[in-house]
């Protein structure tokens, strides 16, 4: 009988945890079902995750959240420049938004279950925006492309915000035009971050 | 993916509408069709009473039959249960809002003012709605879903139809003074739920700064041309 690891364990139940959730829903996975489809006994799920059921949910969001993490990283790798960054996320999070995966269907099928555990975890996520788009602020502020006197926090802050807006709605603007993105990112976004756009209010 | 079909509006009892709109085009929430909206509106004014007083635990449906001086079964035939009392709160508590932010940029003299103002209104409305303070943070399952995600769709609309015309006052075209007001939502929404270590969005000062470096520069529509 083959030895699993305790990580390879963890993963294992938090693997099945998503299908079960994915098959059951959210209120109606119990932590038994996630056992039985683990192949596990109950005591040794509880060994891994103490707390039970929520825990796992919650492990399980967090691992969502990793997943994500990937794939805006593929999706902003590659450039330094600001506009283009900015571009790429906000394209990314438009597109990850449509997307028919477990937390979307959650939101929609059972948002007073899911958002309170979602909205935990947004700080994560905007600390993912923000770790994304600080070397490409980094690079503009040295090549001079940035309006003068701007904190870089704020800026920072203020991008990673918008673009977990828009993973969370995509509001009333036509980004079917594909022109669309690239002006809410330039003048929206980043209007008063590069020195292009002058202030002249 | 339709999450409207999940969330109910904001703007309307699940009935339809019986209340008038106000300048903001927002419908006062309503009890079902045919029956007369006076009643349903005394019970929904004694529930945001009760709820600003003992928060939304606090009280039975029977509570709020005795204040609004009506029968349980007439209650009943209005809003089948607590659920559907404290959404009908929210949507009144939204009714209010709207027409409290419509007052103040009324009184502004710049677009940097709707801007700002607009804003702070956002960013004190929990504190001063004792009733929306209330189901925010003691029934946040009912609340949250228009905060964020599938619901949220309809606070930027309602925003936006309550900051446009403002806007239009100074200029803007309609569909512009809409996408500005929805910024400005997304703003404020923003920095409520997750609260920001780098602005203190409660200080004036610090919001008029976030307005002139980062959000005015993107609204202007002479500036932006197509936005």
């Amino acid at each position: 009988m083959s030895r699993r690891t305790a990580p390879e364990s963890r993963e294992r139940l938090i693997e099945a945890t998503r299908l079960c959730i994915g098959r059951f829903g959210l209120s109606k996975t119990t932590l038994e079902d996630v056992a039985r489809e683990a192949k596990f006994s109950r005591a040794t799920v509880y060994r891994y995750f103490p707390e039970g059921r929520d825990q796992l949910v919650r492990e399980l969001l967090k691992s969502e959240i990793d997943e994500f993490a990937g794939r805006l990283a593929g999706a902003t790798a590659g450039t330094n420049d600001l506009e283009l960054a900015v571009t790429r996320a906000l394209s990314f999070v438009l597109g990850e938004a449509r997307r028919q995966n477990l937390l979307q269907s959650l939101v929609i099928l059972e948002p007073d279950r899911v958002l309170p555990l979602l909205n935990a975890q947004l700080v994560r996520v905007l600390d993912l925006f923000r770790h994304f788009i600080e070397s490409p602020l980094q690079h503009a502020r040295d090549t001079g492309r940035l309006s003068p006197g701007l904190d870089l926090e704020l800026a920072n802050d203020y991008v990673a915000r918008m673009l977990l807006s828009f993973l969370q709605s995509a509001g009333t603007y036509n980004f079917e035009d594909p022109d669309e993105l690239g002006r809410v990112a330039r003048f929206r976004i980043l209007g008063g971050i590069l020195a292009e756009r002058s202030t002249a209010m | 993916m339709d999450s409207l079909a999940r969330t109910p509006s904001l703007t309307q009892g699940d009935s339809s509408p019986a209340g008038g709109a106000n300048a903001a085009g927002v419908e006062a929430p309503a009890g079902r069709a045919g029956i007369s909206a006076p009643a349903a509106q005394r019970i929904v004014d004694a529930t945001i009473a009760v709820i600003e007083e003992r928060g939304t635990n606090g009280f039975t449906v029977d509570d709020i039959a005795k204040l609004a001086g009506c029968s349980r079964a007439t209650l009943y035939r209005y809003f089948p249960g607590k659920e559907s009392l404290l959404l009908a709160a929210l949507q009144a508590e939204v009714v209010r809002a709207a027409r409290g932010l419509d007052d103040v940029l009324g009184m502004a003299t710049t677009v940097e003012d709707v801007v700002v103002d607009g804003i702070m209104y956002g960013a004190r409305l929990p504190a001063q709605h004792k009733a929306l303070r209330a189901l925010l943070t003691e029934d946040p399952e009912m609340v949250l879903p228009y905060l964020s995600f599938g619901g949220a769709d309809q606070t930027l609309q309602i925003a936006a139809a309550t900051v446009a015309p403002s806007l239009e006052r100074f200029g803007y075209s309609r569909p512009a003074a809409y996408l500005a007001g929805e910024w400005l939502c997304r703003v404020v929404l923003s920095y409520e739920s997750v609260p920001s270590k780098v602005l203190d969005f409660e200080d004036q000062a610090s919001v008029r700064r976030l307005a002139r470096e980062f959000i005015l520069p993107g609204l202007d529509p002479s500036a932006t041309g197509a936005l």
